[in-house]
């Protein structure tokens, strides 16, 4: 039996970048305290403020709001989570009974926001009409809508549940295509721009994908293990995080590395080049006339629904409080 | 035998070992990272420098999400 470096109980994982072997009580402490450093170090949240946390039913995001509703009482911050029903049949139902039952299980009030009910379509539908890869339009569709949600209920920030081998996989993605101004926007946190968009904070930004899920095995956090049925089989994000977990395995540490150095570098990598705007219908961010979200819907429905969608959120929210 | 299902996929495989072996032996024997996989036996999560018998039965999860 290997035992704990801390305490001498079983140990249930090995961290070897950090040369350990920790039981479940002392892994769980480990890892909450990880966040809470980051939460720190990138000025993620202030005492008093208040934090909408996306939460999508699967072990990342149901990992980030059970560590956040633990640090929240401790460093005096206020949660709320918002659950985008994307309408994939035989999966969100089963995402939705997920983000409830943790929900419930913290006393978190969470906003269920339903794809089907504000477009009269799923995400499936969107992406077979447009004729454009469903990852892409669940892009736009969850943006969007967190962006929106999280503007109506006046919140400081929303957080994100992408974790270390997400960003290094979307950074180094970004930087082979040379797509070099989307870098800045994968950082820990960006900034709130007054009505147009919410700052967002990746709290898991220095935990490793193998810590969340062993952080949700331990702690018996619910979450939807299913493969998303509308998900390619294979991508470069994929193989790029192959990559990095074979680097990991001969050179303990080298993500977190990376992930120290890139939030330090952030700066230097060149700004979009078209400035943020309005959208003319619904009036959230843009970097053209017309929104993404406001494009998508008109294209399905003949209709740009963003202003529609806003104002049906208007009422969810006041249902909620 | 060592009998190991790997999920989400649920498929099973069965190595023959002559003797108790560590985790990381039969993990390099299946082809997988001990940084890309979870294991756990019953439901116990086990580290890859545990022991493992010839009559376990092990469960490896991937840890790359699909959702």
């Amino acid at each position: 039996m290997v035992k704990c470096k801390l305490c001498g109980e079983r140990a249930v994982v090995k961290i070897r970048y950090a040369k350990t072997y920790l039981c479940p009580k002392h892994f769980t402490e480990f890892i909450e305290r990880k966040v809470k450093k980051s939460l720190i170090r990138y000025r993620m949240v202030s005492r008093g403020s208040k934090m909408a946390v996306a939460i999508s039913g699967g072990k990342d995001s149901a990992v980030m709001l059970h560590v956040l509703s633990k640090l929240s009482k401790d460093m005096g911050f206020n949660l709320i989570a918002i659950h985008i029903d994307l309408g994939i049949e035989g999966y969100s139902e089963k995402c939705v009974d997920a983000v409830l039952s943790l929900t419930s299980s913290l006393g978190i009030k969470c906003l269920v926001v339903r794809l089907k009910d504000l477009v009269g379509r799923g995400v499936g539908d969107l992406a077979r009409i447009t004729k454009r890869p469903p990852c892409s339009v669940c892009g736009i569709v969850k943006r969007y809508l967190i962006n929106a949600v999280s503007i109506e209920l006046g919140v400081d920030a929303v957080a994100l549940g992408h974790n270390a081998d997400d960003i290094i996989a979307y950074t180094f993605k970004s930087f082979m295509l040379q797509d070099l101004e989307s870098i800045p926007k994968l950082g820990p946190k960006t900034e709130s721009i007054d009505d147009l968009a919410v700052g967002r904070v990746r709290p898991l930004y220095e935990v490793y994908e193998r810590e969340t899920l062993i952080y949700a095995l331990v702690n018996k956090v619910p979450f939807v293990q299913d493969r998303c049925p509308l998900m390619p089989r294979k991508s470069l994000e994929f193989k790029i995080k192959d990559v990095f977990t074979d680097l990991e395995y001969s050179m303990p540490g080298i993500k977190l590395s990376y992930l120290k150095n890139l939030a330090k570098r952030l700066s230097d990598y060149p700004k979009p080049g078209t400035p943020v705007r309005s959208c003319g219908v619904c009036g959230l961010i843009s970097s053209e006339p017309k929104c993404g979200f406001c494009k998508l819907t008109e294209r399905v429905t003949g209709r740009a629904l963003g202003k529609e969608v806003r104002d049906r959120l208007k009422s969810l929210i006041i249902n909620l409080v | 035998m060592v009998k190991v299902i790997i999920l989400p996929n649920g498929d099973e495989v069965s190595i023959k070992f002559s003797r108790p072996v560590r985790l990381i032996n039969v993990l390099k024997e299946l082809g997988f990272n001990p940084e890309g996989v979870v294991a756990l036996r019953g439901d116990e999560l086990i580290t890859e420098d545990d022991v493992v018998s010839d009559d376990d039965l092990l469960k490896l999860i991937k840890v790359r999400s699909f959702g």
